[in-house]
């Protein structure tokens, strides 16, 4: 079965858009609590899934979908509830946000 | 008399019909007593002080303008000082998820249960803690503070609901919400003698829920008594448009209470819910109220359901990838930055990296690691198509033993978690041996299934020489009404 090494795991922390970790006791411990977990992951090996359905969700329901309208909201709260959001945003210029260069 | 562990919701209401109290009183008083028992218990991230005084002198003024008629027909839950998992959106508050990296984010509209909740008219006392982003079983993997038991300050609460469970076992509120994707009512429920409910999938709206794994995750209630937990379900259940896995189910009767239905009710005891290196007290206490049941006529069999074995397995696999994706959306930009990172000429790559690197923590950070690990190509087929097969027959395995007719059983009794509360620091740095002790509470979430956990003994009896235990009802999807019935009937007619 799959064993996380060092390459595998700096390519987890890229894909994960986390920094590695660099502190080499705290990567040792990482790196030792995947491989317990992953062990322990290895008992499903054991179970005979080949004629398995895989079970995909949560729920058995078809999607249901509505018409891609607003609802519910009065004009106050539409406003109030933009300002809201907006207002999280880390940067703002006027109506616009902003956010560090895209591209260097 | 409002501190005490029999002042109940229903007593609450007694209480304002027969103007005991005004709600300005209650309110106050009940500010007052947490702010001061809070201070060792750490339950509270956040309280709403002034607005929740402000709401009880406004419910004032509205019931003294009402006839005695129109008094008795308000909600049950009118002016009730309830508890919020701060995983819960409150427009207008800070909601944290006690991550750092939403330290500073402040909810933009409410929660479909908090829109529920605000048309009962319940008075919000505040945000409770709980472990980073809901991972966890012991409210120790919150970034903001740590949790204590209310029997024993060295123990921990239990998780991830933790503050919320602490809120209405140490009497600081009446009731409370939690969310339970693999046990994180139950547990908590469990370590301080609480009720906790979590609802079938797709019950309750899981719109403005902060989402962990969004195939398992419910928003479920806290209470002193099943009674209690049944009037602040009623209030949440229900279809929602914002939600597409919400279901209609008519829950007008839910709460209805009816000792000869649950008489005829019958139970089933997983034989693979008793293992070894169980505690012993835990085990003793659920064949107990097993006992108890027997005396009374209960129908009672064994059942057996196979595939328990594999259920942390499968769901620390399925957990992962989904909430790797989940929380893929914390980018420091949209949802507020962390505030003391020094950023400016930064790429956004950089400022990325830099920003979840700092904000989220060392649990969330592993379960990420995992999900993107399951779900990469080479690996995806080893691990989360074969974690997806292994629900499909852990779901079977309910299916098979809550068949209707002679062979099947209606319910489900079973332990919640193998211990009792635990000391704090003890399993802290050994993640496995903490999504281990989730081994009875998994299963439900991954069926979808709803459970209620509640008290084995009187809770009256519990203190530090004899913590908690709850026992759980497991019962099948939509049929909330079963086991709050028959919890309540044990609570009720069984127990003392």
């Amino acid at each position: 079965m799959a064993k996380i090494n060092e390459e595998l795991l700096d390519h987890l922390f890229h894909l994960a858009k986390i920094e590695k970790e660099h502190n080499p006791q705290r990567r040792q411990k990482l790196l030792n609590d995947l491989e317990k977990i992953l062990n322990y992951f290895n008992q499903l090996q054991e179970v005979e899934t080949q004629e398995v359905e895989p079970m995909t969700g949560g729920t058995f329901l078809a999607n249901v979908f509505r018409k891609d309208e607003e609802k519910i909201f009065s004009p106050q709260e539409k406003e109030e509830a933009k300002e809201r959001s907006l207002a999280q945003f880390s940067s703002r210029e006027e109506r616009f946000l902003k956010t560090p260069p895209v591209f260097d | 008399m409002f501190f005490e562990r029999n002042f109940t919701i229903e007593k609450y209401r007694q209480g304002i019909l027969k103007r005991e109290f005004s709600l300005t009183q209650a309110i106050e008083a009940f500010f007052d007593y947490l702010k001061e028992k809070d201070k060792d218990l750490g339950a509270f991230l956040e309280i709403f002080e002034s607005a929740g005084k402000n709401q009880a002198r406004v419910l004032d003024k509205k019931l003294s303008q009402l006839s005695e008629k129109e008094r008795a027909n308000l909600s049950p839950l009118f002016g009730v000082p309830l508890a919020i998992k701060d995983n819960i959106l409150i427009a207008g508050f800070k909601t944290t998820a006690a991550s750092k990296i939403l330290a500073n984010y402040i909810a933009s509209y409410d929660a479909t249960v908090i829109k529920k909740l605000k048309k009962e008219e319940v008075i919000f006392l505040g945000k409770t803690n709980l472990d980073e982003f809901a991972m966890g079983a012991s409210t120790e993997y919150s970034a903001f503070k740590k949790t204590r038991n209310p029997y024993d300050l060295s123990k921990v609460p239990g998780g991830s609901s933790g503050g919320s469970a602490v809120a209405v076992a140490a009497n600081m509120a009446l009731g409370a919400l939690g969310s339970d994707t693999g046990g994180s009512i139950r547990q908590p429920a469990s370590f301080c003698g609480v009720v906790g409910l979590k609802p079938s999938y797709g019950a309750v709206s899981r719109y403005g829920l902060i989402a962990l794994a969004s195939s398992l995750d419910q928003i479920g209630p806290f209470a002193k008594t099943v009674a209690d937990v049944a009037l602040i379900f009623k209030a949440i259940a229900g279809f929602d448009d914002f939600d597409s896995t919400s279901v209609k189910v008519d829950w007008s009767r839910v709460d209805e209470y009816e000792p000869s239905a649950a008489k005829k009710l019958k139970i089933g005891v997983p034989k693979e819910y008793f293992v070894e290196g169980m505690e012993e007290e835990v085990k003793e206490a659920v064949m107990k109220v097993v006992e108890k049941f027997k005396a009374d006529g209960f129908e009672i069999k064994e059942i057996s359901l196979p595939h328990t074995q594999y259920a942390v397995s499968c769901y620390y696999i399925i957990l992962p990838a989904e909430a790797s994706a989940n929380l893929a959306r914390y980018d420091g930009l949209r949802y507020s930055p962390v505030a003391e990172l020094k950023t400016e000429n930064l790429s956004l790559w950089d400022y990325y990296l830099k920003q979840r690197s700092v904000g989220i923590g060392d649990e969330p950070r592993r379960r990420i690691l995992l999900g993107n690990f399951v779900l990469s190509s080479g690996y995806y087929d080893a691990y989360y198509a074969k974690a997806q097969k292994v629900r499909r027959l852990i779901l079977n395995d309910f299916e098979n033993v809550f068949q209707k007719g002679k062979d099947g059983v209606d319910v489900i009794l079973a332990p919640v978690s193998p211990t009792k509360a635990f000391e704090i620091g003890a399993k802290a740095d050994d993640p496995l041996a903490m999504y281990l002790a989730d081994i009875f509470t998994i299963p439900a979430n991954l069926a979808g299934l709803c459970a209620l956990s509640l008290p084995a003994e009187n809770p009256q009896n519990f203190s530090k020489e004899n913590m908690p235990v709850n026992f759980q009802l497991i019962g099948r999807r939509f049929e909330e009404k079963n086991i709050l019935n028959l919890g309540r009937y044990f609570e009720e007619e069984l127990r003392d």
